[in-house]
């Protein structure tokens, strides 16, 4: 997810953290790149550390992700004005860094920018320290580093509030599609149908079976995403057991992340189709 | 009366009344405050830890003896709110820390409270025993049952004075109505509902049904990957049952209207501050998340603390508060770091006084920061051990921002970030605060002339 190199470079980075982010708030002479660099890499890095937990911080990865987006939006959007450039990120025009100074930086833009342009390619020897603990990050990079820590956070199963769309004292309640299950009936199995259901619902649309999870899963099974790197047999409809879906998708270790997530989607949807089944069927 | 000492505040003299907690340099995490609420009539505060206890205040009746002890609060009642579980389908522990507590008002001789912890809301009675039933005819003294062929006489019992005993006992749990972590909960002006919210969705509850709740506002997207924003408080309106609040994560504010639809997702009003552009940075929109929502007592106004900002807002004006204080601006220099070690995501709380004239709010290095509407004046104190003897006023604390520091100064780079001030309440009638700095709780008082 992040560049290659990223671990043998791990301990070093942290250690470097603290001084950099120091000298983010002190230095009046760093670079605009080089702090959104550094910036986006402590993102990162957080974003990975939220990743290994058990259950990460929902509203920080939230607040992270979209500190990510931000500076990918950016980037892109310099990217687009300018050919590629040597350092990543670094636009000489000097219009592209109005509005974006930190407050009580001075980035000295008239001769500031002959400077960093001059320096685009020597930053390794002047910022020595720095640069090189600072990883250059594809705009991929970065989309994957969102969208995997935010499916993290939705592969916690889903258990819907069991919702009554009207007031009490009229005792049918208003499940679509479940007009059989009563509240009289055992809770548990009713919140164990609603476990699997809510991972589905869109809030109380009332027709979250016809739409949402179905069509969208299989859009994602499609087998250009495993010519050539992989040899597998196609996906089996979902209805099949589990266990024979799961196997294919085990065969695949050299997975980038993008499609990895998408399996691992692919395969809890699946296994969690297959738990509705076994439920409408009563088995 | 020394110049430069005391608050600046409608002549109020801030005084140490009371500690709570250990002086043990070691803090024991389950010994964390990490919430703090007086009752309606300030007879009782409340507080939680991360330990997952409850532990209750009461004030004792000030008598003419000792007037300079304005009614201090003492143990009222101690018990264990919530343990921690274990949820065996995700594989994941719930915390048992006490996220929030609620009081209901009272409308017997029992206290009502509502306590959470991420998952689960629990309703707890709060009720004195001080005499108790003796001579039952089938038991004796012990409990244990009599021979009946033993029993010759048939007698009333009767009641008869003990020690007095303080019950809580669990009445009502709410449980598995949140997949996302619970960070308010807040009661209805008609006692008979409440809300909670979480990252992605609010549910209203009826207190005496625990089986089903309403889900009111339910922001997830259909795919977590566009997922850019999450509720951060919700309150109700004090006086308009139909009526709430949520923040976000965006430091925007919805106010919601239940009689328009049964689901909420079309927000009544929205608030929200343009953003000024010579303040941007990378953490524009982490500092911006709001960590706290609260109405005025009186209705008109919603107050709202972000990471650097408390701010007034009147229900009537949408596009920009009415007021804006600076808690600690001399952080907004400092922000890479605090991002790093995570100081930032902080989550501060703010409150109004009893008149809605002073708002109050937690800083670092164990200050607190009040701020008065009315004069524009504020004034920095600190919740200490130094400061603590009885009585004692508070010196107002000052931090240096640059330059020469003056002897009483205390210089950014020498504040103590482990030491933070979440959570405050204030007495609903009276100037007297509840601070809580970790895992001690510090009670202050105006000055008794």
């Amino acid at each position: 997810m992040l560049g290659r190199g990223l671990k043998r470079k791990l301990s070093d980075y942290e250690e470097n953290m603290a001084g950099l982010s120091s000298a983010f708030d002190s230095s009046r002479s760093l670079p605009y790149p080089l702090k959104r660099q550094l910036v986006l890499n402590m993102c990162l890095t957080k974003l990975q550390t939220y990743k290994m937990l058990v259950e990460p911080n929902l509203h920080r990865s939230v607040l992270i992700a979209n500190t990510v987006r931000q500076i990918q939006e950016e980037m892109r959007q310099e990217s687009n004005q300018q050919p590629v450039n040597i350092c990543p990120g670094i636009a000489p025009a000097a219009h592209s860094y109005a509005g974006m100074e930190s407050p009580g930086i001075s980035l000295q833009l008239p001769s500031g920018v002959g400077q960093q342009e001059s320096h685009c390619c020597d930053l390794r020897s002047v910022e020595d320290p720095i640069e090189n603990s600072l990883l250059i990050v594809s705009d991929d990079d970065m989309s994957s580093a969102i969208s995997s820590i935010l499916k993290d956070l939705d592969f916690v199963e889903d258990i819907s509030p069991p919702t009554c769309l009207v007031p009490t004292g009229d005792d049918q309640p208003k499940f679509p599609e479940n007009t059989g299950l009563k509240l009289e009936d055992d809770r548990q199995d009713l919140k164990g149908a609603e476990c699997v259901f809510g991972s589905f619902e869109i809030s109380n649309s009332t027709s979250y079976l016809k739409d949402l999870a179905i069509d969208d899963i299989f859009e994602d099974i499609d087998t250009s995403m495993y010519d050539s790197d992989f040899c597998c047999p196609p996906l089996m409809p979902p209805r099949s057991p589990s266990l024979a879906t799961e196997e294919p998708l085990k065969t695949f270790p050299s997975c980038n992340s993008s499609s990895a997530n998408n399996i691992q989607i692919c395969r809890t949807d699946l296994s969690e189709l297959d738990h509705i089944m076994e439920i409408l069927v009563g088995s | 009366l020394l110049a430069g000492f005391g608050s600046l505040m409608q002549d109020v003299l801030w005084c140490f009344s009371q500690v709570k907690g250990t002086i043990d340099t070691g803090v024991t995490e389950s010994d964390i405050i990490s919430t703090v609420e007086f009752n309606h009539t300030g007879e009782l505060l409340a507080t939680g830890d991360k330990g997952g206890r409850v532990v209750i205040f009461q004030r004792e009746q000030e008598s003419k003896n000792q007037p300079h002890r304005r009614g201090e609060y003492n143990v009222y009642s101690t018990f264990q709110s919530h343990e921690p579980e274990f949820d065996y389908l995700k594989s994941l522990e719930i915390e048992e820390k006490i996220n929030k507590i609620r009081w209901l008002p009272q409308q017997n001789a029992a206290y009502f409270l509502l306590s959470t912890n991420d998952k689960t809301v629990k309703l707890w009675k709060v009720s004195e025993r001080d005499k108790r039933p003796e001579g039952y005819n089938l038991k004796d003294e012990d409990g244990r049952l009599r021979d009946p062929s033993m029993i010759t006489v048939l007698r009333v019992p009767v009641l008869r004075p003990m020690d007095l005993m303080v019950e809580a006992t669990p009445r009502r749990v709410f449980a598995n109505a949140h997949t996302y972590h619970i960070n308010s909960i807040s009661v209805n002006s008609d006692y008979e509902t409440y809300m909670s919210a979480d990252d992605l969705r609010i549910n209203l509850w009826n207190f005496e049904i625990t089986n089903q709740s309403f889900n009111i506002v339910d922001i997830k997207p259909a795919n977590m990957e566009e997922l850019t924003e999450v509720i951060t408080a919700a309150e109700f309106h004090p006086h308009h049952c139909n009526t709430f609040v949520y923040s976000s994560s965006k430091g925007t504010i919805r106010l919601c209207d239940m009689r328009t639809a049964a689901l909420c997702d079309r927000h009544a009003k929205f608030f929200e501050e343009p953003e000024d552009p010579s303040n941007r940075s990378f953490f524009s929109e982490i500092i911006s998340s709001i960590s706290d929502v609260k109405f005025s007592h009186s209705g008109r106004y919603i107050m709202t603390r972000d990471y650097l900002t408390v701010k007034v807002w009147d229900l009537n004006m949408e596009n920009r508060p009415i007021e804006t204080y600076q808690v600690h601006d001399y952080l907004r220099s400092k922000l890479c770091s605090l991002y790093e070690n995570d100081c930032i995501f902080d989550k501060f709380e703010c409150v109004w006084n009893g008149s809605d004239s002073v708002i109050m709010t937690g800083s670092y290095n164990n200050f607190f920061r009040m701020f008065d509407r009315n004069t524009k004046r504020d004034v920095t104190l600190e919740a200490s051990r130094e400061n603590s003897k009885p009585r004692a006023i508070l010196k107002p604390r000052k931090v240096c921002v640059g330059g020469k520091r003056r002897k009483d100064e205390i210089s950014v780079d020498s504040l103590d970030f482990s030491k933070k001030i979440l959570h405050t309440a204030w007495h609903p009638s009276e100037n007297i605060i509840a601070v809580a700095a970790t895992n001690n709780l510090y009670i202050f008082q105006d000055k008794v002339n």
